[in-house]
């Protein structure tokens, strides 16, 4: 990859895409310190404390729309991307669904503790996870009792969240669910509730022993099937999907050395040649939040991210609503012909919104990048470099460039039978400007990442 | 102009992908069309009404006799005016005029009682119980509609669904009650929604845009590449096309209330008359959570129901559609007994349903509510909200139901042979 296109490569997938300008700004920096600056913001602030205080009064976390406006507008606007991006992978890893937690501020709550931790050690970030108040009610955490044991949070966290099926018996299920007896919420706060707890022996995985939730969690953290298998989760999410065991082993092994610390696993990846490889380009279909988030921040947009919550819905992705604990299944499946249509119809939507006096929502000229294109191939290839790193074939840009040539029939009445100049008639400049976006946002290859 | 279902896939193509197809394989189109297996529920189609929000059954089909009823009820329940009577114990809302007419015909399923096993007073979670047919429904989030959608009579000569199998109608995404393990089902809020949209200000660019979207997605064989995404793409374009062709064929003498649910309703009669092969629809109906002032709410949204399916009904009437055609209400639990403060009723557990059409077995099922016999406030549960679906899958598509269902759901028989 050259260095613009990995550089944008880099920005699409460990975060919401590029904003105008800011990959030359990070290039600058160079890739290796770009990386690092994503993995450790530290002193780079989000930018997002002085909205958090003016909007404060604004949002009521006790509504659930406010919290996905909430974090939609930290994608849109956050100074430090992969902090937003690894909230988003964990809240698909963890899944939790607001309707059956039911309580807005709790899916608030699970939402910084993705932020907060979602970049240090996988066992801690578990132990978290267990004791999260949306998690306890999803999982029914709550209704584990020493003489019921629940079993459906024990069968998920071995599941789903970490080792995998294959790799535990019945047995194991319900010895665990034993150790997480009385784990309970009191007052929307995690609560061990001595007199619930299940004080006995048990055997789970092969350890015998007194062992309680915490125990389990570590035996989880520290097994060598959750290192497998969440590595290859990660790969999947930033680099393709279904990677080979040779491809993956470098990767596992950074995982064990650091005991499963996911900032260094991502280094590794971000660094490693494979992620740059020709084969993980646009090697993924883009969730709805990544196209639509991508394509706000690509056109400079304002547009109001409350409108974004339910078009995204309409796309298959309704955030802190995972239609159940598995997740989004992601991937092809993000695209059938009604989720297709939808973000064609966020794309017109997103180029022709009107605001107050005729303000746009978006910029379009942003695409030009400073530079006035003078012909329609020019105005089509400087879009496709700015929308696209320039990548999309010939004969698409083709069908662009013949958009772009081709008349209105209504101007052309307007003008007397004459065909408009697009550079000089500022009407059809706007015209078919925000159709051409309209257009490459809705090629195939914008549905790609 | 009606669009035959040959003329639609025939103008399609034979590579046409499943509308709504995740695209992984291109389907060979249902070569045959679910209109013409032959098999025994052939070109049967299901509508599916979800009453969202818990629509309150007693005031919905009315126990009057029961003198509890005004008691418990002292502003909420209706009087002797404000129902029609159905027999000396049971009244429908008064609102419900068009359904009272056809339960006099015979083609009216009252179903009472209408629930299942330690009800949840959670929407969501007796939402998802009722869409799933699952007591346990987050384990597996299929719906029950589209495991009899993707059910095969035969697993070693599987059945080619048809290109519109089922369509779910409404915003918000698919409904859980459609979610099918392989057949991709489509929702749609309306075909506008399914349509290229030009910027309103220039709207003499829309042809363009349509030319240059075409070609992006190779509709005249090129450009390759892009694989899947393109395929879709392909598709969309061509089923949008195709749909706003069937429907422009459509047209009818019955005028439709004005109401969301009749705009919905009428677009499912302009799909069954352009015969492109679907099965299973459904739509939503909100606003039952009638926690305050129930009254006019409920009067409101009855209205809208009966009256909407009524014009819907004598639409296919009309198209000499109505003997394949069933309407099935559901309502993802029923209201307290008593009254609250409010004038309103809380989240309750059993209530009643309808399922109407021509072939439909009409009658009352299941027993008259005891008010003086009541569990937790709330009326029990006498009728398994699955033995109504299995009569549905059984009786009217004739597959077997206890392959989607489980087994033990038999009893009730809800359709005329």
């Amino acid at each position: 990859m050259e260095p613009r296109i990995r550089m944008a490569h880099l920005l699409r997938r460990a975060g919401f895409g590029p904003a105008p300008g800011e990959v030359e700004a990070r290039l600058n920096e160079g890739f290796e310190q770009t990386v690092h600056l994503l993995l450790e913001p530290g002193g780079v602030s989000d930018g997002l404390g002085e909205i958090d205080r003016q909007i404060g009064g604004l949002l009521d976390f006790n509504n659930i729309e406010d919290v996905r406006t909430w974090w939609i507008y930290r994608m849109i606007h956050s100074q430090c991307p992969l902090i937003e991006k690894m909230t988003f992978l964990w809240h698909g890893h963890f899944a939790t669904a607001i309707s059956k937690v039911g309580n807005p501020y709790l899916m608030y709550l699970q939402n910084q503790l993705f932020r907060e931790r979602g970049l240090g050690s996988f066992g801690d970030l578990l132990q978290r996870v267990a004791r999260d108040p949306a998690m306890l009610v999803w999982l029914d955490g709550s209704a584990n009792r020493k003489a019921h044991p629940n079993e459906n949070f024990a069968r998920e966290v071995m599941e789903l969240f970490t080792i995998g099926r294959g790799q535990y018996k019945e047995a194991d299920v319900q010895e665990a669910a034993r150790a997480f007896s009385g784990w309970n919420l009191r007052d929307d706060s995690f609560f061990f509730n001595a007199s619930e707890h299940d004080v006995g022996p048990k055997t789970f995985l092969g350890h015998e022993g007194n062992l309680d939730g915490s125990d389990v969690l570590n035996i989880l953290a520290e097994h060598p099937a959750t290192a497998e298998r969440v590595t290859s989760k990660l790969f999947s999410f930033f680099v393709y999907e279904n990677p080979e065991p040779p491809t993956l082993a470098p990767f596992v092994q950074a995982w064990r050395s650091t005991r499963g610390n996911i900032r260094e696993v991502l280094r590794a990846m971000f660094l490693s040649p494979v992620f740059s490889s020709e084969r993980a380009f646009r090697a993924q279909v883009k969730s709805p939040a990544e196209f639509v988030i991508g394509a706000i921040r690509s056109l400079g947009g304002t547009i109001t991210p409350r409108q974004v919550v339910s078009l995204m819905a309409r796309m298959g992705q309704d955030l802190f609503n995972p239609p159940s604990v598995k997740g989004w299944d992601g991937g092809k499946a993000w695209i059938s012909t009604s989720t297709l249509f939808e973000r064609l119809n966020f794309a017109a939507s997103i180029t022709t919104a009107r605001g107050p006096k005729g303000t746009s929502h978006i910029e379009p000229e942003r695409v030009f990048e400073g530079v006035t294109p003078t012909t329609p191939r020019q105005i089509v290839d400087l879009a496709v470099g700015h929308l696209l790193d320039g990548v999309l074939s010939e004969p698409t840009r083709q069908a662009l460039v013949a958009y772009v040539e081709t008349p209105d029939p209504q101007r052309m009445k307007e003008l007397g039978g004459k065909s408009p100049s697009i550079t000089s008639d500022t009407r059809t400049m706007d015209e078919k400007l925000r159709g051409l976006i309209h257009l490459i946002l809705s090629t195939p290859d914008f549905q790609l990442s | 102009m009606g669009i035959t279902r040959r003329r639609f896939l025939g103008s399609s193509g034979a590579t046409l992908v499943a509308l709504g197809g995740s695209g992984l394989l291109p389907r060979m189109a249902a070569a045959l069309g679910a209109e013409d297996t032959g098999g025994p529920a052939s070109g049967r189609s299901l509508v599916v009404i979800q009453l969202a929000g818990g629509n309150d059954g007693l005031n919905t089909v009315v126990p009057y006799a029961d003198p509890h009823y005004p008691k418990l009820r002292p502003t909420v329940a209706l009087s002797e005016s404000e129902l029609l009577k159905l027999d000396e114990r049971l009244g429908l809302h008064a609102a419900l005029a068009p359904f009272r007419e056809r339960f006099a015909q015979g083609t009216l399923a009252v179903v009472g009682g209408v629930g299942y096993p330690n009800p949840d007073r959670s929407h969501f979670l007796s939402t998802a119980v009722w869409q799933t047919a699952r007591l346990d429904p987050y384990r597996e989030p299929t719906g029950w509609l589209g495991r009899a959608i993707d059910f095969q009579p035969d697993p070693r000569h599987p059945r080619e669904p048809a290109a519109l199998e089922a369509l779910g109608i409404g915003g918000g995404g698919l409904t859980p009650a459609l979610y099918a393990p392989r057949t991709p089902v489509p929702s749609l809020l309306s075909l506008d929604a399914f349509s290229v949209q030009p910027d309103r200000r220039y709207p003499a660019d829309a042809g363009a845009l349509r030319t240059a979207l075409g070609a992006m997605y190779g509709e005249n064989g090129e450009p390759a590449g892009a694989g899947f995404v393109r395929q879709v793409g392909r598709s969309a374009l061509r089923s949008s096309d195709e749909l706003r062709a069937a429907v422009a064929g459509y047209s009818s003498m019955v005028t439709y209330p004005k109401s969301g649910l009749s705009d919905q309703l009428r677009l499912i009669a302009q799909l069954l008359t352009a015969k492109v092969g679907t099965r299973i629809f459904h739509v939503t109906l909100g606003g039952f959570d009638t926690h305050a002032n129930q009254k006019p709410q409920q009067r409101n949204l009855l209205a809208q129901l009966a009256e909407g399916v009524s014009a819907f009904l004598e639409d296919l009437k009309a198209h000499g559609l109505d003997e394949r055609v069933a309407v099935l209400t559901y309502s993802e639990f029923g209201r307290r007994v008593q009254e609250n403060a409010s004038a309103g009723t809380d989240h309750g557990a059993a209530s009643s349903l309808f399922v109407v059409g021509a072939k439909v077995a009409g009658g009352l099922y299941g027993p008259a509510p005891d008010l003086s016999k009541l569990e937790g406030g709330d009326v029990p549960f006498a009728v398994d909200f699955r033995s109504v679906y299995a009569s549905v899958l059984r009786d009217w598509f004739k597959i077997p139901a206890e392959r989607i269902l489980g087994p033990n759901f038999a009893g009730l028989q809800l359709f005329r042979a």
